[in-house]
């Protein structure tokens, strides 16, 4: 890959755009040892998924946003966030679907940050309010170069969370193990309208699912 | 089974103790194991000393190898001489007016087990051997070459079906018509179509098919499982107790049955789960099951609340934004 669209180029740019103009700014960039460990990082609020050291949860950073004690700078490695509960946007894209995280949205739209995604053409720009499609082509573009930096991409193998089969196949676990339950507590008893209610509710689940997979 | 390999389990049993991993010993027996392998190991049943697992891949070795060069007469004499079972508890299975299905899971000699009491039960009653075709369950290869070897004249009273529709068919067929299905319900080929049960502090999935074979011919079900005699080159078939599907099922809502199916297959597997508890390292599964982690069933009380907590998260609530980018 072309050193001058590396990740860590991003950061530079991204720290020096953020000197010149003091804009709220979200910087999108891959998960990688070296955008883990760069001097620069102390200077940014970093956002991803809950229990990695150094890392603050979506959900922390819109709490400071509402307390009115902004971060000015934020990371997001949204590559992190990818598990059912950080990724709950849809996209149908032309071959697949996959699901992305909400907050850099949240952030460009509600809060007025300026959009910064890192891809390995250069930085992408989006000014505050732009279209939810725009930011979600922006990710998608991101999560597709996120590959062109192979092993040193960390994340990497986590990426099929987001996808819709991965979503199903984890919901049919889910239902399986609620039918399963539901037969280990009423196999010695009658069931019941209470129990018939149950199991209408569940079977019902596992119509979603089919109708997931039809879609 | 050779001098030289009854020696070399005994002079070797000692090692059972040991819980040292050894490179060495794991690449004379053809063992590729990761240390997570290990672990697991050494979880299943307690703390199973490492040195164990090798006695057992040892011995498994030399029964296949010993296996693969005989012919019928001397690899039937060779079964024959290894086990040390008491068929007692075998002769209902003979009187029984009805089908019974004989349930195994794949522990220790579980082939051995499975071919000394078909080749007993073949000579009294029409034996059919019930596992996954070979096209779908790789491995499987080896019962059919085994039937070839040891049964295949049809005097044996030993067949062998595939678990497809066909196979499905003829086992239905079979048992109303009396005869024994033997079946190893610690398989399966669609990990959807299963049902979870609680197995060694493991959730274990499994299919309904023993049970409702059972159901839908009105057979019982008889759990055995294979055991190490005495760690040496020796098996013993373990005989459970007698299930019967319940007696009032016939024309049961589907949902209700399957509610029965479910116990069945649970009464199995709990009787399983006597009789390898502590030895669980015999177990073919043994280290894909003991890498899922510890959980339990829901109660009665705790399943409406976990039931709406799942139905307000993802997959199953609506996305919290939907863009059409194709």
């Amino acid at each position: 890959m072309d050193r001058a669209y590396s990740p860590l180029t991003g950061l530079a740019e991204a720290t020096h755009a953020c000197t010149r103009a003091d804009l709220p700014t979200v910087l999108v960039l891959p998960t990688t040892e070296a955008t883990q460990s760069h001097p620069e990082l102390p200077l940014w609020t970093r956002v991803g998924e809950v229990g990695r050291p150094g890392i603050h949860k979506p959900t922390t950073v819109l709490a400071r946003l509402r307390n009115s004690e902004p971060p000015g700078r934020v990371i997001s490695y949204c590559d992190q966030l990818c598990r059912v509960h950080d990724a709950t946007i849809r996209i149908d894209l032309p071959d697949r679907r996959i699901f992305l995280s909400p907050i850099e949205t949240i952030l460009n739209t509600k809060y007025k940050f300026r959009l910064l995604v890192w891809t390995a053409s250069g930085l992408v720009m989006l000014p505050p309010s732009s279209p939810a499609s725009d930011i979600a082509r922006a990710l998608v573009a991101h999560l597709r170069d996120c590959e062109h930096l192979a092993e040193a991409w960390q994340e990497r193998r986590r990426q099929v969370e987001r996808t819709i089969e991965h979503r199903i196949m984890s919901g049919r676990r889910q239902v399986r193990f609620l039918q399963s339950s539901f037969a280990n507590a009423y196999a010695r008893s009658p069931l019941g309208a209470e129990a018939e209610k149950l199991l209408d509710r569940i079977d019902t689940l596992e119509e979603a699912l089919k109708g997931m997979m039809r879609a | 089974m050779s001098l030289l390999a009854r020696l070399l389990v005994a002079a070797t049993a000692p090692a059972r103790h040991l819980d040292l991993r050894s490179r060495h010993i794991e690449r004379m027996l053809g063992m590729r194991l990761a240390e997570t392998d290990i672990r697991l190991v050494r979880q299943a049943g307690g703390s199973t000393p490492i040195g164990a697992y090798y006695h057992w891949y040892l011995q498994k070795l030399l029964v296949a190898r010993a296996i693969r060069k005989l012919d019928r007469e001397r690899a039937l004499a060779l079964v024959q001489a290894m086990d040390h079972t008491d068929y007692t508890a075998a002769q209902p299975i003979i009187d029984s007016p009805t089908g019974v299905i004989v349930a195994i899971p794949h522990h220790a000699h579980y082939i051995l087990s499975m071919t000394a009491l078909a080749g007993r039960l073949g000579k009294h009653r029409p034996v059919n051997v019930f596992y996954g075709q070979p096209a779908t369950h790789k491995g499987n290869e080896v019962f059919d070459r085994m039937h070839e070897v040891l049964f295949s004249p049809l005097a044996s009273g030993v067949d062998i079906m595939h678990d497809n529709r066909q196979g499905l068919a003829k086992a239905i067929k079979g048992l109303k018509n009396g005869e024994i299905v033997v079946i190893m319900p610690d398989a399966f080929q669609d990990e959807d179509a299963t049902m979870m049960v609680p197995f060694l502090g493991r959730l274990m999935n499994t299919m309904l098919g023993t049970a409702i074979l059972a159901r839908k011919t009105g057979s019982w079900i008889l759990p055995v499982v294979s055991k190490l005699h005495r760690n040496r080159l020796a098996f013993m078939t373990h005989f459970g107790t007698r299930l019967d599907y319940p007696a009032d099922s016939s024309g049961l809502p589907a949902r209700q049955a399957r509610i029965r199916d479910y116990a069945v297959t649970r009464d199995v597997f709990q009787q399983f789960e006597s009789a390898m508890r502590n030895e669980a390292y015999l177990w073919q599964h043994v280290r894909g099951h003991f890498a899922n982690s510890a959980m339990h069933l829901v109660d009665k009380e705790a399943l409406p609340g976990i039931l709406e907590a799942m139905e307000n998260a993802p997959p199953f609530r609506a996305p919290d934004l939907a863009l059409d980018l194709t």
